[in-house]
């Protein structure tokens, strides 16, 4: 009888808290494989959700005992490493041809970013203090790595609710996108027509890139230099074309590895205790308005600038300035076709997408500037 | 709940962090458009 007693002495620590994090777990797993929303991600952090809500996990740090999930969350993201290792793979992975060849495509993911500091103001209404309300913001960034970046740099409790919101939200962008982009925009806005020149883009162009990006970002945003570094560097690795197993390692081997650590490493910090607050409940809903803003941002760009030039731009390619990468691109082609079946902006919301990317790191940099 | 001294003083942010963003892309369009009409596709 002691036996028993003493085998499942651990079921009375059980309490309802653990219970909503196993649900929030395992609506992460669903939605993961049956809606196929970021599933690399979103399956690791809901396994790990329920994982280390076990009561007395062992897989995180209790009292002396060191857990797994600890050690790696201290040795891979408390020091930035592994956002920086994936942003190698996602630099290989991006082609900057489209927008190389129209370089005011640039401008609209500047304009995305305005949903990181309105949110910062929103956060700071809602009485963050001011380095949370700044990690919080960086969920606008609708990338990953620079959330967790930021987020760690400033070294913000709320890292577990910002990650998960952040992937949550690049899942959702095409739920989130759209309704916004129809409330702005009118019919004809987004039949507008926007023509394409391909292959107008030199090897060496293509090559300079990335060291000239790297230059300027890393001297004018200096706390943002490891992250476009890596980012550039895996551009690099794609386009000097003499490394080509090097590239396909970082554009799949790393990227995927990396991925798998982070999504799972991440839930460290999604104990109960951490999460199951108020103040998680308010960074989800932060989370949208930067998202939203953002879009709102890119799209009103658009059309303020359409007042200024001769070849309209489709406002929608505004929207596509954020870094949510290619999800967005997709939306606005898909959104372009459904208005008109022959209008094709896959290349120019490509454009502003990946432009998203680059801007997104120099919004993260120029906040840790200001900020830390 | 609400802490409107703290949303007014966090304005200042969001008007130096869009012109950063800002100023820094035109920098990089300029820079793109130097290397494309330097080194032009054949």
């Amino acid at each position: 009888m002691n036996f028993l007693s003493e085998l499942f002495a651990n079921v009375g620590n059980v309490t309802w808290q653990h219970a909503v994090m196993w649900c929030i777990g395992g609506v992460l797993i669903y939605l993961a494989i049956a809606k196929k929303m970021e599933p690399a991600l979103l399956l690791p952090i809901g396994f790990g959700t329920i994982l280390v809500n076990l009561p007395l996990s062992g897989a995180v740090t209790q009292g002396e005992e060191v857990g797994v999930l600890t050690l790696l969350f201290d040795s891979g993201i408390a020091n930035e490493l592994f956002p920086l290792l994936l942003f190698i793979g996602i630099g290989a992975m991006i082609d900057f041809e489209p927008l190389l060849s129209n370089p005011k495509l640039f401008l609209f993911g500047a304009a995305a970013q305005f949903g990181i500091f309105f949110t910062l103001s929103m956060a700071r209404l809602f009485n963050f203090d001011l380095h949370d309300a700044a990690s919080i913001a960086i969920i606008g960034a609708a990338d990953g790595p620079t959330s967790i970046f930021v987020a760690n740099v400033l070294n913000s409790q709320y890292i577990g609710a910002i990650t998960v919101a952040a992937y949550s939200y690049m899942a959702l962008v095409p739920i989130v996108q759209p309704p916004v982009i129809r409330l702005l925009t009118t019919k004809t806005e987004r039949r507008i027509r926007m023509a394409y020149t391909p292959g107008s883009v030199s090897k060496t162009t293509k090559i300079l890139f990335p060291v000239l990006i790297t230059a300027v970002v890393g001297i004018v945003s200096n706390r943002s230099a490891a992250l476009i570094g890596f980012l550039m560097f895996g551009n690099l690795l794609r386009e000097c074309g003499v490394l080509n197993s090097l590239s396909d390692a970082a554009q799949n081997v790393l990227s995927n590895l990396i991925t798998l650590i982070l999504g799972i490493t991440i839930t460290a910090h999604m104990t109960a205790a951490e999460f199951l607050r108020v103040d998680t409940l308010l960074i989800l809903g932060l989370g949208l308005i930067a998202f939203v803003f953002d879009t709102v941002g890119g799209v009103l760009f658009a059309k303020i600038m359409n007042l200024f030039v001769k070849n309209k731009v489709n406002p929608m390619i505004g929207a596509a300035g954020i870094s949510a990468f290619p999800m967005s691109a997709r939306i606005i082609q898909k959104m372009g076709q459904q208005e008109d079946p022959q209008n094709f902006l896959l290349m120019h919301a490509v454009g502003a997408n990946v432009s998203g990317q680059i801007a997104s790191v120099i919004a993260g940099g120029i906040i840790l500037n200001m900020i830390h | 709940m609400f802490n409107v001294p703290a949303f007014l003083d966090s304005l200042q942010y969001m008007a130096k962090g869009m012109t950063g963003v800002f100023l820094v892309i035109a920098a990089i369009i300029l820079s793109i458009y130097l290397l494309n009409r330097v080194f032009k596709a054949k």
